[in-house]
């Protein structure tokens, strides 16, 4: 279907093109009680934000793109651009040669999207039927649809809960065949909204571990939106920053380092009180800040390191080791990455346009 | 794909089974809530505005038995899915969404048809002395009048959620639509016994194509030149409904920031 369609202008202009893209919005404050709504109803105008302000990007076909931005950027905007459900207040945007709102019917053909917050099942039909439906609808046929169910199931294991309604479905299994559903037509563009949401650890790595395996087996463009860095950090080959409606940063996630160092904090709790010559010894030398606290009568160690130049594994098993040779105990460890909002704050101060 | 729709509107009406049987139980009551008032009201006449005991009764059963056929409930559907934002799952489709709810509607009613009207118009056809059509041609016309009943109640649906979701007011609206159609389709009582000037109002509204004119038919109140015109008047609402329906939809989504996410 959508997949075998080339377009005409394929050679000349990317597979994702946005020139000059602007989008704004009218919101209007509502006015309370029953007189206000009526108010309301009759009043035009209102004020208008910006939610993109003249953007531009290109993808070329294969590429798997990372969408980053703090709440409220733009992001979502983007990406209902990009799908055809919203038309450009200005600019242009053509994916495969064809523009998403103008010719939404013909376009949506060549996208598959998964909105990590909703689905795009039918509660009430088990998984198989839904798939069948989601073939007729986009007129694959039965057999085309078994085959490409048997492949996800290899990878993404859904054959158990295939006859299960998805009401039934855990999170975790939802999202897989969500995915799925996705993908079922085999469309060349494929948009991730959010799709490690609420996952556990192993869900998100099986989630990403398939997501890589489409992208490299079926070329197909990826499109990722998320707050999880570690989403971007395993699969993005690119990444797109953005910020109150504009493109602070486009380029690879060594380039992104470089700029604004993506640092992890790692939180060692100890299981008794330390004096300070043992505290000198448990720091490692190479983090770049480290601190001391006694939360609860348990003394904590806070450390900041780049990942890219001081590997987690090392830094933990020094630190592991270190205590033990003291005879102190571990009582627990945690590791968390820097907030989007904090890489977002680097980028602001490291750019000259910006300071 | 339309087949499609259809069958997931069967599934979802099989999803829920129970709901069947209860809509039996209610309809029952209410339909023969409706013969013994009619019956209580006859006595001592032979006729009222032009209509015999056994004619009314059948029209009063019959116009109620139907609502379980066409009523639908895509406006509640429709208002939820703008205001959850789930409307843009149904934009990445290749589909007019229109299209596909009205065919699951039909699937719904189909359901509906056979696990809820024909149950309760048999027994109430075994049970009551209802006037059964004479005509060869009367139960044909019955079933297109009441295809097409379904059509002006699911145009007149689409519009309600759409001013629903508009308004910021599904649950009033909800039931402002159960009023005007219990009381402007004729499911209730004839329309042609509302005092003038308002029963010729009332023929202006595309409402009474949805139980006036399928049990009128069923009655057989028309000479056949009226039959005609009745279930014409219908396919002419039902066109117009779904046409302002489009254009509805088409500018509620334009104006429409796609919320949540």
């Amino acid at each position: 279907m959508g997949v075998d369609s080339p377009s005409k202008d394929q050679k000349d202009t990317p597979f994702i093109w946005a020139q000059g893209l602007t989008r704004t919005y009218k919101t209007f404050s509502r006015q309370p009680g029953v007189w206000g709504a009526v108010r309301d109803l009759f009043r035009g105008g209102g004020d208008t934000i910006t939610a993109l302000d003249g953007f531009n990007i290109s993808i070329q076909e294969g590429e798997l793109v990372g969408l980053i931005g703090p709440n409220g950027s733009g992001k979502s905007t983007t990406v209902k651009l990009l799908c055809g459900i919203l038309a450009p207040t200005a600019g242009e945007l053509q994916v495969a040669g064809l523009s998403p709102s103008r010719n939404r019917r013909e376009h949506v053909r060549n996208i598959g999207v998964v909105f990590g917050q909703r689905t795009q099942l039918w509660w009430d039909l088990a998984v198989r039927e839904a798939f069948s439906l989601l073939g007729t609808i986009y007129g694959v046929p039965d057999s085309t649809v078994a085959e490409r169910i048997r492949q996800f199931d290899e990878v993404l294991g859904i054959g158990d809960f295939l006859g299960t309604p998805v009401r039934e479905l855990s999170l975790g299994q939802r999202m897989r065949c969500d995915i799925c559903a996705a993908l079922l037509h085999a469309p060349p563009l494929l948009f991730l909204d959010e799709p490690t949401i609420g996952l556990d650890l192993v869900a998100k790595q099986r989630l990403r571990a398939f997501i890589k395996h489409i992208n490299e087996t079926k070329n197909t463009t990826v499109i990722l939106t998320t707050h999880d860095l570690d989403d971007v950090e395993t699969l993005c080959s690119r990444i797109l920053l953005i910020d109150q409606g504009q493109l602070l940063f486009d380029g690879s996630i060594t380039d992104l380092q470089a700029q604004a160092p993506l640092n992890r904090t790692a939180v060692f709790r100890f299981s008794q009180p330390l004096p300070a010559s043992t505290r000198d010894k448990l720091q490692p030398s190479e983090a770049l800040t480290c601190d001391w606290s006694d939360l609860d009568h348990t003394p904590t160690l806070t450390i900041q390191f780049n990942p890219m130049t001081r590997s987690p594994g090392e830094l933990v098993g020094q630190i592991a080791a270190h205590a033990q040779e003291l005879g102190v105990g571990l009582a627990d460890l945690s590791i968390h990455e820097a907030p989007i909002e904090e890489l977002v704050g680097h980028l602001y101060r490291n750019s000259p346009g910006w300071s | 794909m339309t087949l499609a729709s259809v069958r997931l509107g069967l599934n979802l009406v099989l999803a829920y089974r129970f709901e069947a049987l209860v809509k039996v139980l209610s309809a029952s009551i209410v339909a023969l809530l409706n013969w013994c008032l009619w019956t209580a009201i006859f006595q001592g006449h032979t006729t009222i505005a032009g209509r015999t005991q056994a004619e009314l009764t059948t029209y009063v059963v019959v116009a109620w038995v139907i609502t379980t056929f066409y009523g639908t409930r895509v406006d509640e559907h429709l208002s939820a899915r703008f205001r959850t934002g789930d409307i843009g799952v149904d934009l990445i489709r290749p589909w007019s969404i229109q299209q596909h709810l009205y065919f699951r509607d039909l699937g719904r009613a189909s359901g509906a048809l056979v696990l809820t009207t024909v149950p309760l118009a048999l027994w109430t056809g075994l049970l009551l002395p209802l006037r059964l059509p004479e005509h060869l041609w009367t139960l044909p016309c019955f079933l297109l009048s009441l295809f097409l009943a379904h059509a002006i109640s699911f145009g007149f649906a689409w519009l309600v959620g759409i001013a629903a979701f508009a308004l910021r007011n599904s649950s009033g609206l909800a039931h402002l639509k159960a009023t005007l159609i219990s009381v402007f389709s004729g499911a209730l009582i004839p329309l042609d016994l509302y005092p003038e000037p308002l029963r010729s109002w009332i023929m202006w509204l595309p409402l009474q194509g949805m139980s006036h004119t399928p049990a009128d038919i069923f009655v057989e109140r028309h000479t056949p030149g009226e039959l005609v015109t009745a279930i014409a008047v219908q396919g002419i609402w039902a066109g117009i409904l779904a046409i302002a329906g489009w254009w509805a939809f088409h500018k509620a989504v334009r104006n429409v920031v796609i919320q949540g996410g």
